[in-house]
């Protein structure tokens, strides 16, 4: 944080593209010699990066060989990050850098797609590619950013404002990240490290009702937090610098359905695979398949495909195949409830029922168990979910979900209806709880929280978790 | 909120009034007093601590070690506990009789060791003085009863020197209750370099100038950092504020344990998986002092049981039932075995029956560290099993009286 604060500070010396252009492709190169600390563990990582471009090029000068292209980085970056299903004889046999490989890979990909376009034949110059690929604020874990968004803010001739109101902004959002994910987190992390031990300790069934349900419950909230943390911290570094970066988090627990969901968390690794996966397999089959009667259906099962893929990006073992297929499963199922509600029920009608309170709720807590179920394959390995779920067995687990359900359904419209009539205090200006002042107030309380916990605890906050991926 | 604010900013705030220069920071500067000045206000209702301690009852300054003054009486609230009464009788012991002769026809056990045993932080009935000897009495159906002289930071060498005192009570058995800190401190009698004796914990000044003595003592400046850092960690966890939070946060195990096993140095030497050197000299030092108890209490003719309880550590990793490769928090329990019963004496185990204890950490104080009342009932049951299962004749389940025991 004190170094993208750094880099931030310098960056702002002069407006002139080249200057912030200097100091970012300096602070991408000191952040990841910060992490590497030895130049030859970057060698693979720097190899997959000039593969990219080498790609990049061929494409800018007309090649017909897009597909070729894409599969040899696809290949490289499956090998990089060892994913199962390969034979290991064939993976690199020394420790190398891998961090931010998924997310340098996406945009490589995108760059790639991009180029291949016959419509855009731009020319993308080498430092332009590093700048972007290596963007230290967005290496780590994203957020996913479109080239031209980010070619629009950085090579910019008279870059975005950046006043003493927006600076304040991004303060408060730094801080607001930083006890998301050094308070909220570490206390969540507790939670369900506290329940996990205490489902295998020599209890009851009955006394191991309330430490699953902790455990189910308390793990999306952990993940949130971790994560948009993090995101918070990293969007207003790069805006301080006068670069805006995607959202990715749009208050994914008020979702109603879980294709809303999916809309709300990780926003911009969801956008991206509808983009290069839903779409071109949605035209894919409806080119191949003409029945009317099936068009529908192909939606459903493009969702499937690409939610997925979502999952099984995760990670590279077989519980992440499970997470996928929970994930895929999960929304191709709510399409089908869509299509199933609106045909039998008549479209207006399933309108009216899907925009009734009552049937949001629960709705709403559904959407949150059922996530918070899948995952249980995304933070669990084999071995420990049969222990979880032989710790007290079935029928018990089903009345968690249950409770879960409820609980959520209850927990997350309070929260709904609370948050609306605090933000309905208003002045002219808006808002009350969104003014300046009222920042203020609560960042600095944020900020006092955060340092009592640091002071008190003098504990490392848990890594951020898509760091990994 | 992330939307709302990225909305806002896109619109556009109005440029920042001149008034904001200042008022944003007042305002900033006044939320930080209000919370500190309503946190500060709630510790100070809920985790006070009395002026008077423990302390005005102790002579910590006796050669011969930590001697209570004879029948004194006081009262001491610890942050995270009530008020706890302290009676000593006229032999200066926590006994909750009067020294003496014991009864006719009563087994008496006598218990030595220090903190643990003499039920710091624990009203004196609800300590495992009070109730072992009404459940050994159930157990057994005859009449036992227990006469403490474990007394605060009667480590060791403590031990060894007032030991004359605990025969002089006719004990049928000792009962001698180890933590690791019997060990860490077994030479230590008197004055502990950590505690601050009561002279020096009236005014401020009287503490600093205390800690500079003893910052001045030191021999290296790496000791002197270490100290002051330890110092300034325990001085904001000492306060209302620092305890409060912490206590919140120490009722995790995870957070817990977390901040455990981040100690540095030596501090976690007594659940390493492999003995270090300051492990085998605590462990020396001991011995010494475990020879001449035993040996003493052999030529009394009195049996000597000595038991190793665990500390909060032990018990959160012993609960949890796995713990890091290097930690192993049954290791000491084994090596305070070996010298005890190699030395004549007997040793009963019950730190692994912690593993059947479910969070046992939330029976200790978490600050503190110190056990708390249903700390004290477990291990009253868990020493009724084991002293009752045969390896102690006399108190066998339902043992008959012998008749010189009936005499007696």
């Amino acid at each position: 944080m004190l170094f993208g604060l750094a880099a931030a500070l310098i960056s702002n010396l002069s407006r002139a593209p080249v200057w912030r252009s200097i100091v970012l492709l300096a602070a991408n190169i000191i952040f990841l010699g910060l992490l590497a600390h030895n130049f030859v563990v970057l060698l693979p990582f720097m190899a997959f990066l000039l593969l990219g471009y080498i790609g990049l090029a061929l494409l800018q000068n007309r090649s017909s060989k897009v597909p070729w292209i894409i599969v040899a980085v696809l290949f490289a970056y499956l090998w990089l990050k060892k994913y199962a299903f390969l034979p290991k004889g064939v993976f690199l046999q020394f420790p190398y850098f891998t961090l931010g490989l998924s997310y340098i890979f996406f945009r490589v990909l995108h760059l790639l797609i991009e180029a291949g376009d016959s419509s855009n034949r731009r020319r993308i110059p080498f430092l332009s590619y590093l700048l972007y690929t290596l963007n230290f604020a967005t290496l780590l874990s994203g957020p996913i950013q479109r080239y031209e968004d980010f070619e629009g803010d950085q090579f910019a001739q008279s870059p975005i404002l950046l006043d003493w109101s927006t600076i304040g902004l991004q303060l408060e959002r730094i801080i607001r990240g930083f006890f998301k994910v050094n308070v909220l987190a570490v206390l969540l992390q507790a939670v369900k490290d506290d329940a996990l031990a205490q489902m295998g300790e020599p209890l009851a069934v009955s006394a191991k009702f309330y430490p699953a349900f902790r455990l189910a419950v308390v793990y999306p909230f952990f993940l949130y937090v971790n994560f948009s943390g993090y995101i918070d911290i990293v969007v207003a570094i790069a805006r301080l610098m006068r670069l805006r970066l995607p959202e990715n988090f749009d208050r994914p627990f008020s979702s109603t359905s879980f294709l809303e969901f999916w809309s709300r968390w990780h926003i911009t690794l969801s956008n991206w695979l509808r983009t290069y996966a839903y779409n071109p397999l949605l035209l894919l089959s409806m080119r191949r398949i003409s029945s009317p009667a099936l068009q529908s259906l192909l939606g459903v099962g493009c969702f499937f495909v690409t939610f997925f893929l979502v999952g099984l990006w995760h990670g590279r073992t077989s519980e992440f195949v499970v997470f996928g297929l929970l994930q895929g499963g999960g929304v191709a199922i709510n399409k089908l409830w869509q299509l199933g509600s609106a045909q039998v029920l008549g479209r207006k009608s399933y309108k009216a029922l899907a925009n009734h309170s009552f049937y949001k709720a629960f709705a709403r807590g559904l959407t949150f168990s059922w996530f918070a179920f899948t995952l249980f394959w995304f933070w669990g390995g084999w071995q420990q979910i049969d222990k979880l779920f032989a710790a007290i067995g079935i029928l018990p687990w089903a009345e968690v979900w249950v409770l879960v359900w409820l609980s959520a359904t209850v927990v997350l419209t309070t929260w709904e209806r609370l948050r609306s009539g605090i933000l309905s205090i208003r002045t002219s200006a808006g808002p009350v709880f969104l003014s300046r002042y009222a920042r203020v107030v609560y960042a600095s309380a944020l900020g006092l929280g955060a340092l009592f916990m640091t002071v008190s605890l003098k504990q490392p906050a848990p890594e951020i978790i898509y760091k990994a991926f | 909120m992330t939307q709302v604010s990225t909305a806002v900013e896109e619109q556009g705030e109005s440029k920042l009034p001149p008034r904001d220069w200042i008022l944003v920071p007042a305002l900033s500067l006044v939320t930080v007093f209000v919370m500190v000045a309503v946190l500060v206000f709630l510790s100070h209702k809920t985790f006070s601590k009395t002026t008077s301690d423990i302390r005005q009852c102790l002579n910590m300054t006796d050669p011969t070690g930590v001697r209570a003054i004879p029948n004194c009486e006081c009262w001491e609230k610890n942050p995270e506990t009530s008020l706890v009464n302290y009676k000593f009788n006229s032999c200066g012991h926590r006994a909750g009789m009067e020294c003496g002769p014991k009864p006719r026809g009563t087994y008496r056990i006598v218990m030595v060791g220090s903190s643990y045993g003499f039920g710091q932080d624990v009203p004196r009935e609800e300590t495992l003085a009070a109730l072992l000897p009404i459940q050994l009495s159930q157990r057994t159906g005859r009449n036992v009863d227990l006469y403490n002289t474990a007394m605060s930071q009667g480590y060791a060498r403590t031990v060894a020197m007032h030991f004359d005192e605990a025969l002089a009570a006719q004990p049928d058995l000792i009962l001698w209750i180890l933590t690791k800190y019997d060990l860490e401190r077994a030479t230590v009698a008197g004055v502990d370099l950590n505690f601050i004796p009561q002279s020096a914990s009236g005014s401020t000044r009287a503490k600093i100038n205390y800690r500079v003595k003893q910052i001045a003592a030191m021999k290296t400046n790496s000791e002197r950092i270490s100290f002051v850092e330890h110092y300034s960690e325990d001085l904001f966890r000492a306060s209302e504020l620092g305890t409060m939070l912490t206590h919140g946060l120490y009722q995790s195990q995870t957070l817990y344990m977390k901040a455990a096993l981040m100690k540095s140095g030596d501090r976690l030497w007594y659940v390493g998986a492999e003995s270090s050197p300051a492990s085998r000299e605590y462990l020396r030092q001991f011995a010494g002092y475990a020879v001449e108890i035993t040996s003493k209490a052999k030529a009394a003719g009195v049996p000597l049981v000595a038991v190793m309880v665990p500390d909060r550590v032990q018990a959160a990793m012993l609960s949890k039932g796995d713990w890091p490769s290097d930690f192993n928090p049954l290791r000491l329990d084994e090596e305070v075995r070996t010298i005890i019963v190699n030395h004549g004496g007997m040793y009963v185990d019950v730190l692994p029956d912690f593993r059947n204890i479910p969070s046992s950490e939330q029976y200790y104080l978490p600050v503190d560290g110190h056990p708390n009342q249903r700390w004290q009932a477990i291990v009253t049951g868990l020493l009724t099993e084991k002293l009752t299962d045969g390896r102690i004749p006399e108190l066998e389940v339902a043992a008959p009286l012998t008749a010189q025991e009936q005499r007696r």
